[in-house]
């Protein structure tokens, strides 16, 4: 007798220890917890580190195998061109002049990074830039590279960052976007991302979206800033009842392999002046 | 002990600066050389203790340097390291790679089971499966480089 009570209370605290681990997990896995000063100072001391170990190997990285900054900065310049064109900006002026606004959803300020680490842990779709809240950067700023919009971010120190990709299943439902088609827009959100590819789900069946239309940010949450290309829509489908369309969206930015980032700084106040 | 830091300390700059040369996530190139080196500095270190103690300092090193989240890695290698000291003693093979991979796949289960337990993540088998069959090459091959090199005299 006395043993088996021994053994249920053997299992009793070992059923609590383990409740209490995955408790605590829920708390430290979040990805809108902030860094503590000490592991932000540690994190900091090492990627300094670490960068003077890796600046050889980046080196020949640079020289050798990927795109230059020069080319990365041509590429971002036409990127930003083909998101927001000349006639959007010049209306945009005009809107300013004439509503005396000294911000518009579109409005930012570019601050260049590189990726120091890539989704080492895997399962968490983030990588590692080395730029920090010294240089500018703060928590939930978009994150673009010379191919469209690829994340924001979610954690700072001084020197580094944390960007959460798009393909995390987190990003999921919080990203609008709008989809162009005969001169105007219609609204979406991005659902998920499967096999390289966006979905945009309940889109109206009266609209008439054909392939290639281009899909770019809406600006109309606080998450980014209106104009940022996401991608091309590859095709377009009927949901399971035919009540509305889904759209495929192809991204040309390869999520494993990202090396140069650029941050958007969006300065829109919430409209209290 | 020496033999065993530097082995770790080798992991973590290699583990860091090979996602700058290989896009780590795609077919045969994930990698998680860190906890693939406790495979190896199991046959080094004679202590229970000091092997328990390592791999909760490597786990903490590794949350602080990597992950952002402090106990993820220290879990995860803990019940990492208890798979491998138990494999080694259940599995009774002349074949090494055989163990190396039951452990590898172990790893990866155990870092998706706990996340999914927690809610983190929703469970999808292809991606459990990518994720496992595509981390099996460069670790074992880098679990077999470690023992050749600093295992030469055991068995």
């Amino acid at each position: 007798m006395r043993k088996k009570k021994k053994e249920r209370k053997k299992i009793i605290i070992l059923a609590i220890v383990l409740l209490t681990i995955l408790l605590s997990l829920v708390i430290i896995v979040d990805d809108d917890r902030k860094l503590t000063k000490f592991e932000k100072v540690i994190k900091d001391g090492v990627v300094t580190l670490s960068n003077l170990v890796s600046a050889p190997f980046l080196a020949i990285k640079n020289n050798f195998f990927s795109e230059t900054k020069e080319d990365y900065q041509n590429n971002l310049e036409e990127q930003e061109n083909i998101g927001l064109n000349s006639e959007i900006l010049k209306e945009n002026e005009e809107l300013k002049k004439i509503l005396k606004l000294n911000e518009t959803l579109s409005e930012r300020e570019y601050i260049n990074a590189t990726v120091i680490n890539r989704n080492i842990a895997y399962w968490f779709n983030e990588i590692t830039i080395n730029k920090g809240h010294k240089d500018g950067i703060n928590e939930g700023m978009a994150v673009i590279n010379s191919k469209g919009l690829i994340g924001k971010i979610i954690k700072t120190s001084a020197n580094t960052s944390k960007v959460k990709l798009l393909t995390d299943e987190h990003m999921e439902d919080k990203i609008s976007v709008k989809i162009e088609y005969d001169d105007r827009f219609v609204y979406g959100l991005l659902s998920n991302y499967k096999d390289g590819e966006f979905v945009i789900n309940g889109i109206s069946n009266n609209i008439e979206i054909s392939e290639g239309a281009k899909v770019t940010t809406s600006g109309l949450t606080d998450l980014f800033p209106s104009g940022i290309l996401i991608g091309y829509v590859d095709e377009v489908a009927f949901d399971n009842f035919d009540l509305a369309k889904t759209l495929k969206v192809k991204s040309d930015i390869d999520f494993d392999d990202i090396y140069y980032v650029t941050i958007l700084n969006r300065n829109v106040d919430n409209g209290n002046d | 002990m020496i033999k065993s830091i530097i082995i770790i300390t080798l992991s973590f700059v290699l583990e860091s600066n090979l996602s700058n040369f290989i896009s780590i996530n795609t077919n045969f190139f994930n990698t998680f050389l860190v906890f693939s080196s406790l495979i190896i500095i199991e046959n080094i270190l004679e202590s229970k203790e000091s092997l328990y103690m390592l791999a909760i300092i490597t786990g903490l090193c590794y949350d602080l340097v990597f992950t952002d989240r402090v106990g993820y890695s220290i879990i995860t290698f803990l019940l990492g390291f208890i798979i491998i000291k138990n494999i080694n003693k259940i599995v009774k093979t002349k074949f090494n790679i055989i163990k190396y991979i039951i452990i590898i796949i172990s790893y990866r289960l155990i870092s998706y089971t706990i996340l999914l337990l927690i809610g983190y993540l929703s469970f999808d088998a292809l991606k459990l499966l990518h994720s496992i069959y595509s981390s099996i090459l460069l670790n074992l091959i880098y679990i077999i480089m470690l023992k050749t090199i600093f295992l030469k005299n055991k068995s």
